[in-house]
């Protein structure tokens, strides 16, 4: 675990090295080229927010960036990780998918597990939006939802979200299992950090999963009582959102996670009483 | 031969991926048409050496946990005119190589010591950023861990097995042509399973062999 750690942490440290040559590079290129890109006619759907943000971190008007009267209206961008405040009645809808590791603890090989992800993302009030997300990969269901205030500053966001959620799974194999069913309530409050580039947005979540209480049932007769009123889970996310492929807005991360009692591994028998890393990668388009 | 289950042969799988591939085109078909820019399809050609760090002894045994390896690397990238591009990596690299001194009360009559070898074929999926030369990027997906044991008096010994890992990469490009570029590249990969991380520094080929 330890070897582990450290090996993970020299590669992200070598991908931020790398990645802060990019930001410098592209900084230095986009400031010569500012002038010019403002006469393109074709200014794309991801290159403008609905108030124009300068790199230096102030606003500017966003008759500076009308486009000309045959032109379509300049269309404000949001993504669902970046914590940047969405104007109130916008929403969209994104559809992903995700492969988490089962911990070799409980699964004692490499078992990568699908799922699916359903997400939302409304904007209710000033600076508040209502988010909800659901993932499945069939004999395990997570669900949550909740409220996220949001704040910008110049090209920075920071995004604090307070969801409750509910966690179901059920499974019936011959010879393997029988009719097993577990549920489990949690509460999770997020915290989202978020930078936007003019072409793409880069964002962190640092998450918790407390739960309130949880069972499961063998044959509908109850087997254990859960995990309750006790932290289950951190998660640590970082998402990188940007358009490929004409305007289709991508979301691509990488999420490491501890968890006492992963969720996609609730059908093994967990036997290990310690903290367990749950990698997991994702990606999603907006729809 | 040893399998990872589920990763490549299973119908779950095959099934998930179809289903990605539906979200993909109904995501894109539901999307603003735009005026596109240049797609272009990209061949990256790498050539490295290769310093491994091991968690445990490559060899029950032996006091090094380092080795030095090197390989060759292919990824071909459809970059559709945004800073992001998709595609496959593969390739085939020497992990580590070692003698296995052979001791006992038979080693007298043994012509030669164990000759083993450990070398990875990556089947990966990649995807990078590319902006202004500048490449930024991740594979992900199983390799071929394939192992080699001959020496002795002994018939070879061999095995293979997929175990998933993961391969980041980043490199800067100089043109060298109308479609060729090259320059140096960092590759890092890391084997969870097997307690693996691995270092390479490259020169890499870049070609676009398609633009539409």
């Amino acid at each position: 675990m330890k070897w582990t750690c450290r090996a993970l942490r020299t590669c992200l440290v070598s991908l931020t090295v790398l990645t802060t040559c990019t930001f410098a590079v592209a900084q230095r290129v986009q400031d010569s080229v500012s002038t010019e890109k403002s006469q393109i006619l074709h200014l794309t759907r991801s290159s403008v927010t609905e108030d124009r943000i300068s790199p230096s971190g102030g606003r500017e008007d966003a008759g500076a960036f009308k486009s000309l009267p045959s032109e379509p209206p300049i269309l404000p961008v949001y993504y669902f990780y970046e914590p940047y405040s969405m104007s109130v009645g916008s929403s969209f809808w994104q559809v992903g998918a995700s492969v988490s590791l089962v911990p070799y603890a409980e699964a004692e090989q490499e078992i990568p597990m699908p799922g699916l992800d359903v997400q939302y993302k409304r904007g209710i009030w000033n600076n508040v939006s209502f988010v909800g997300s659901f993932s499945t990969s069939y004999f395990s269901n997570l669900f949550h939802a909740g409220l996220q205030w949001n704040g910008n500053l110049g090209r920075f966001s920071l995004g604090f979200a307070n969801h409750v959620g509910f966690a179901y799974g059920f499974m019936k194999r011959e010879n393997l299992f029988d009719n097993v069913k577990a549920y489990g309530l949690f509460y999770m409050p997020v915290l989202r950090l978020g930078y936007r580039q003019d072409e793409f947005s880069v964002s962190t979540s640092f998450v918790i999963s407390y739960i309130f209480k949880s069972n499961s049932y063998v044959n509908d007769v109850q087997a254990s009582v859960g995990p309750q009123n006790s932290i289950n889970d951190y998660y640590c996310t970082f998402v990188v959102e940007q358009p490929f492929l004409r305007n289709l807005q991508l979301s691509i991360g990488l999420s490491i996670g501890y968890a006492r009692t992963p969720y996609q591994s609730w059908m093994l028998y967990n036997t290990v009483d310690e903290w367990l890393f749950v990698p997991e990668f994702f990606f999603a388009v907006q729809l | 031969m040893a399998l990872c289950p589920g990763i490549l042969l299973c119908g779950a799988v095959m099934r998930f991926v179809h289903t990605v591939i539906l979200l993909f085109i109904a995501a894109e078909g539901l999307a603003q048409t735009f005026v596109d820019s240049t797609y272009r399809v990209e061949l990256t050609l790498t050539a490295s050496p290769a310093v491994s760090v091991f968690r445990n002894a490559s060899i029950p045994g032996a006091a090094h946990e380092t080795a030095i390896g090197g390989g060759g690397f292919v990824r071909a990238l459809w970059h559709p005119g945004r800073l992001l591009s998709i595609g496959l990596m593969s390739g085939y690299m020497l992990i580590n190589e070692d003698e296995i001194p052979a001791v006992g009360p038979g080693a007298g009559i043994l012509q030669n010591n164990y000759h083993a070898r450990l070398t990875a074929i990556p089947l990966q999926v990649a995807i990078s950023m590319q902006k202004h030369n500048l490449d930024i990027g991740i594979g992900m997906g199983p390799y071929l861990m394939l192992t080699n044991i001959e020496g002795g008096n002994s018939a070879p010994a061999s095995g293979q097995r997929l175990e998933l890992g993961l391969t980041f990469f980043g490199s800067y490009f100089f043109s060298a042509g109308s479609n060729v570029r090259i320059g140096p590249e960092l590759r890092v990969l890391y084997l969870r399973y097997r307690g693996i991380l691995s270092w390479m520094p490259s020169c890499s080929v870049r070609i676009d062999a398609l633009r539409y």
